[in-house]
């Protein structure tokens, strides 16, 4: 539900980029964006053309990564992947585990082309 | 090589980087400029130059939500500088927050200063609710924003906090999705689940559950009505959340309240 708001931050920041930099176009953008982040890819993919028309920049491509779920075991050392939300070591089943992984909502990077 | 994007840079190329550091970032912009040469292609046997346009990888590593991040801090040593400890509230429409911060209001009242701040789309009428229990009310409506934002939430201190104030109450939009990626500087999220909601609530809804302090299970007096395990929601919500501190207890009734009133005095 808040897709809009995330594609607009998303734009304003790569807005800010082009305001510094009037040289440069922005050609595509790559975002990470973690499964627990509560950002549903499908929302932004459909939100980011419609708030990019509204902005000052040109069409670009949106690029998303998802980042999976990942876990630190406190008891075994062990890392991994969470796949059904049930925060569990894989290896040694403890639920003493740190998430260190799933929650991003960040700006990987961008390609810019220069005039 | 450069370790943030593996480009064979060759030395003395412009070659930045930004990343994220709670709350700062430094600029990290990678440059290939071709030092004034153009790219020579041979074409077969009619051989042409021509200038490509440059395509440059700039490594960002910045949170999409920084400037709300930016703001949230700025809340949060704003109150931690006034010692008030703020308390962000979480849950669908309708799972009792504001029930829950009736009663909370008036078993604290005249004994700790309360103030709130109380999120809708539209309407006073949870602000209604909640006056004249002691404690400054303010509402905020955010129209069609199904969350409340750092800057909102900045935007109401002045008329709402006391000088002694030492406990805020933010209540946010009823979702149990958007409000859990929004910061707003509080010192912790609770989220609420309501019996009738059911027990996997939390499995549905992890980011909000994982990223909460304390789980409140709220209209406990409804189970006897319902086909509803506690000990299954319980499970739930420890297994999204190994750590969390869980309150079971109806505003309607008062059963429970006084071990959620224990936990908030310890808190000051």
């Amino acid at each position: 539900m808040h897709e809009l708001s995330i594609a607009e931050a998303v734009i304003k920041q790569l807005e800010n980029y082009a305001g510094t930099h009037p040289e440069c176009t922005v050609k595509k953008v790559t975002l990470e964006v973690g499964v627990i982040s509560g950002i549903d890819r499908s929302a932004l993919e459909f939100a980011f053309p419609l708030a990019l028309e509204v902005s000052s920049l040109k069409k670009l491509e949106l690029e998303i990564i998802t980042v999976p779920v990942s876990v630190d075991c406190l008891d075994c050392r062990a890392k991994s992947t969470v796949e059904k939300f049930m925060l569990k070591c894989a290896s040694c089943l403890s639920t003493h585990v740190k998430i260190c992984s799933g929650r991003e909502l960040k700006i990987k990077s961008m390609e810019i082309e220069e005039a | 090589m450069c370790k943030n994007c593996g480009c064979d840079a060759p030395k003395g190329n412009k070659h930045e980087h930004r990343h994220d550091h709670e709350g700062h970032y430094h600029a990290h912009e990678h440059h290939h400029d071709h030092a004034g040469h153009e790219h020579q292609h041979d074409h077969g046997d009619q051989p042409h130059g021509h200038q490509h346009p440059e395509t440059t990888h700039v490594e960002m590593e910045m949170n999409i939500l920084s400037e709300n991040d930016r703001i949230a801090a700025e809340n949060r040593a704003m109150l931690k500088g006034r010692g008030i400890v703020a308390i962000n509230l979480i849950s669908s429409p309708g799972s009792g927050k504001t029930a829950l911060l009736e009663k909370t209001l008036d078993m604290l009242k005249g004994d700790v200063p309360c103030a709130v701040i109380v999120g809708d789309q539209r309407s006073d009428e949870d602000a209604k609710r909640l006056r004249g229990r002691g404690a400054p009310v303010t509402q905020i409506e955010t129209d069609d924003s199904c969350h409340l934002n750092a800057g909102q939430v900045a935007q109401a201190f002045e008329k709402t906090l006391e000088p002694d104030t030492k406990l805020l109450f933010i209540e946010n939009v009823g979702n149990l999705v958007c409000p859990a990626a929004f910061d707003l500087g509080e010192d912790f999220k609770v989220a609420l689940l309501s019996s009738p909601e059911g027990e996997d609530k939390p499995l549905k809804y992890p980011s909000l559950f994982n990223t909460a302090r304390a789980v409140i299970i709220t209209k406990i007096d409804l189970c006897p009505y319902l086909d509803w395990d506690i000990e299954k929601c319980r499970q739930y919500v420890r297994g999204v959340n190994p750590g969390v501190l869980v309150f079971e207890l109806s505003s309607r009734s008062g059963k429970g309240m006084d071990s959620w009133i224990s936990y908030l005095k310890t808190l000051l």
